[in-house]
């Protein structure tokens, strides 16, 4: 087991070996500046978080309630691990492409599974700390508390991750076990882990809106009076939260929380791993049975340009491999559920008179101006584009060798990535329509105005993929999560919202009409648009077709 | 035709010559065989003739068109069977087939009668209408062998193709071989197994460490001795 467990990290961290890069010793540098800069980026982003939990501490405070802080951040890490662990449990344990090479080794199936779960923890843990270290630290040092105090904390922000990476464990066991049912158990797999994403936003949010009205009162009139009782609700919200919150001040609450953390994870090695790998192999082993019954589907063969193929092949691609599909189309089901949930509360009649006030009081450019940036910021979890090099990982070399210039090939994938963009600003703009009649127009506007930030953002995800792929991976799950480039773009899709809403600020600051403001937005988003197609259609295109990338 | 001019490509920045001031020439109506020890530069050598890497110095012409200069004229000119197949695996044989037949620009009815002969010929009619990943590496193989074929090439190029296929397929690859270098084409190919290409191929190209060593007719390299191609290969590896 442990050199199962060895072996996965040492491949994980292979890439620090740098005897390994191929590259000679300018490459070396060039690598060494690279990750140098993505550094800086990551502490800077780090330290912005840090600043954020600063104020929301101080802010806690003020209200005579600092422990809010803490239990809004450790609430938080929880309700991030539920949902994102899903995806990553689900293709750890059941999409990698080394389950029949385990199968024949001499390591028991539970021994498998609790090393991937491991995996998996590690990384859940490495963010929770990330997240709540700071703020333990802060909160000790305002109430001058004892070394018991961080061992406590630290104890139970590790294990942290516990309870919603083992209820992901379950959840991903029942959802193979349904699929099994299916011929097209892959398909079902996809459709079926979105509706457990959507369930379980929808879930939160309906737990958020029901709380009982008089603790969401009494957390309002704390806010307002000074004297809150949001950590009561937070702890309402998820129970075991109260163990860690009175574990801060005790070890009985501490030990309490560790042992039911630990304890679920231990539970759900020990119910589902013994059939862990019959069943791992099972999925992999689909194949045969899934063709048994495919026919024969005589017909013209329909001929396509060059360009279409490849588009209608991008698309394909990301629909039909699961963990391409829930990891870059998370935010197509994401947004569009958040908005339908909102929707359906709104028009249940609980915040029935808000919506009639704001449909009167709010100005139609205003509203023109939130509906864009809500319909731009949909299509910012799309993974498809920043990792459409590098999902072709092997297959690039082969790509090379067909006779289609490098701007056509680049272009098929940008068109993939703004359809699926697209699709996802639709239905939320269809779901605003629904909601707000009185801005339909204004809807359908922002619907245009936001593809191009879409526009935008996917030649800038490109455009990185481009530059520095990651074409050596052994898994789907691999080449999209975890990816650097994805952050990158991320990052770059919310500095870009920030200009455009500081041009708009700026505008409105200096008596200049909201509605030039926009224009002033849209101009730059168009000049940036064209000048990143240009380098992507010449000197992008040279790079796909022809650079050398170290790990090809 | 195939044409190497002083051809030299290295990695891990120069300290690695893979390939070195590689110089030849493959005429029409040929069947070339390109055998060397493991780490040669074979592989190399067809990476470079592909497309898929750029030389550090001199160039490559198919057809007489210079990859560097137009590379998609260039690709037009073969198909390429590599030696591992890392496809689309999601799609079926026919919808794979279909799609490089869209890539290189072929008819429909041209696709279809290309499919309908090579498909039959190795086997896999009924195969073709299931996901490639369902396949064997024989069946993979063989569907790219189809692939490669499916535009007619005057150059049809393979690395190592005969790994893995049946006997049956092994012998139907190397009829086809010989009909398309019969037909005024050029056929290249690398591979380990020397019987074959003492059987099959007009002329042999021997790389070590990225040179050239030889390059001939049989009769040529055997120079009127009677050696086996097993045995010329030996010899000449050792001593370069």
């Amino acid at each position: 087991m442990l050199a199962y467990w060895k072996m996965l990290w040492l491949n994980r961290l292979a890439f620090l070996r740098t005897k390994s890069w191929t590259a000679g010793p300018e490459g070396q540098w060039k690598r060494w500046l690279g990750y140098a800069l993505i550094g800086l980026l990551a502490a800077a982003v780090y330290a912005l978080l840090i600043a954020l939990e600063m104020l929301v501490y101080t802010a806690a405070s003020h209200i005579g309630d600092p422990g809010a802080a803490m239990a809004l951040a450790f609430f938080s890490c929880t309700l991030i691990t539920l949902i994102y662990s899903f995806f990553s449990v689900t293709g750890h344990l059941f999409f990698g492409k080394d389950t029949a090479f385990l199968a024949a080794l001499p390591i028991r199936s539970r021994d498998v599974m609790g090393v991937k779960l491991c995996n998996v923890l590690l990384g859940e843990t490495g963010l929770a700390l990330a997240v709540c270290v700071p703020l333990i630290v802060r909160h000790g040092m305002a109430t001058g508390a004892p070394w018991g105090y961080y061992a406590r904390a630290l104890l139970d922000t590790l294990v942290l991750p516990g309870i919603p990476v083992a209820l992901t464990a379950a959840l991903s066991f029942v959802l193979i076990r349904l699929s099994a049912l299916w011929k097209r158990r892959e398909g079902v797999t996809t459709i079926v882990s979105f509706l457990f994403m959507a369930l379980i936003i929808a879930g939160e949010m309906a737990l958020t809106i029901n709380v009982e009205e008089e603790e969401m009162s009494a957390a309002i009139m704390g806010l307002l009076f000074g004297r809150a009782s949001i950590s009561r609700l937070m702890m309402n919200l998820y129970p075991p939260l109260r163990w860690l919150m009175n574990g801060l001040t005790g070890w009985g609450s501490a030990l309490l929380f560790a042992g039911v953390s630990i304890g679920a994870i231990a539970l759900v090695i020990a119910l589902f791993g013994g059939s862990y790998m019959e069943l791992a192999i099972r999925q992999a082993e689909i194949r045969r049975r899934e063709n048994a019954g495919a026919r024969r589907k005589r017909g013209e063969l329909r001929v396509r340009s060059p360009f279409w193929a490849l588009y209608r092949q991008e698309m394909k691609e990301v629909i039909t491999v699961p963990a391409y599909a829930t990891n870059c189309l998370a935010g197509a089901v994401m947004f569009p559920a958040i908005l339908i949930i909102m929707a359906i509360a709104v028009k249940s009649g609980q915040a029935g008179p808000a919506l009639s006030l704001i449909t009167e009081m709010l100005d139609p450019v205003l509203y023109l101006a939130i509906a864009t940036g809500v319909l731009s910021i949909t299509c910012i979890m799309n993974m498809a584009i920043p990792t459409a090099v590098s999902r072709e990982g092997a297959r690039h070399e082969m790509r090379r060798t067909y006779p289609v210039h490098g701007r056509v090939q680049l272009g098929a994938k940008l068109l993939m990535g703004l359809t699926y963009n697209v699709v996802t600003a639709a239905l939320c703009a269809v779901v605003l329509c629904v909601t707000l009649p009185a801005f339909v127009w204004e809807t359908l506007v922002a619907l245009v105005a936001s593809q191009l930030f879409s526009l935008l953002w996917s030649l800038i995800g490109l455009m990185i993929d481009v530059l520095r792929p990651r074409l050596y991976w052994k898994t789907e799950t691999e080449a999209v999560k975890q990816s650097v480039n994805a952050m990158l773009v991320m990052l770059a899709g919310l500095g870009i919202m920030l200009v455009l809403a500081g041009v708009a600020l700026l505008c409105w600051r200096m008596n200049v009409p909201v509605m030039l403001g926009i224009g002033a937005d849209i101009v730059l988003l168009a000049i940036g648009c064209v000048l990143l197609w240009k380098w992507l259609a010449t000197q992008g295109a040279r790079i796909y077709s022809f650079k050398e990338f170290s790990n090809l | 035709m195939i044409c190497f001019e002083n051809v030299s490509k290295s990695y891990n920045g120069g300290r690695v010559k893979a390939v070195d001031r590689l110089s030849m020439e493959i005429g029409q109506g040929k069947v070339f065989a390109f055998i060397g020890p493991n780490g040669a530069g074979k592989s190399t050598a067809i990476k470079l003739m592909t497309g898929i890497l750029s030389p550090d110095e001199g160039r490559v012409c198919l057809d007489g068109i210079d990859m560097a200069k137009d590379p998609i004229a260039a690709k037009h000119t073969f198909g390429f069977v590599p030696d591992t197949f890392d496809m689309y695996e999601r799609l079926t044989g026919v919808e794979y087939l279909n799609f490089l037949g869209d890539l290189y620009g072929v008819s429909a009815p041209d696709r279809k009668r290309h499919m309908e002969k090579y498909l039959a010929l190795f086997s896999l009619e009924d195969a073709a209408y299931q996901q490639i990943r369902s396949y064997s590496h024989g069946m993979k193989q063989k569907l790219a062998i189809t692939g490669a074929l499916i535009h007619d090439p005057s150059i049809w190029v393979l690395d190592e193709p005969m790994v893995g296929l049946d006997p049956q397929s092994v012998f139907f690859l190397k009829e086809e071989m010989r009909r398309h270098a019969d037909a005024g084409k050029t056929v290249f190919f690398s591979t380990h197994v020397l019987d074959v290409a003492e059987r099959l191929c007009d002329e042999v190209g021997i790389i070590k460490r990225g040179h050239l060593i030889a390059k001939g007719t049989l009769e040529e390299l055997r120079g009127g001795a009677d050696a086996s191609l097993e045995e010329l290969f030996l010899e000449l590896v050792e001593e370069a």
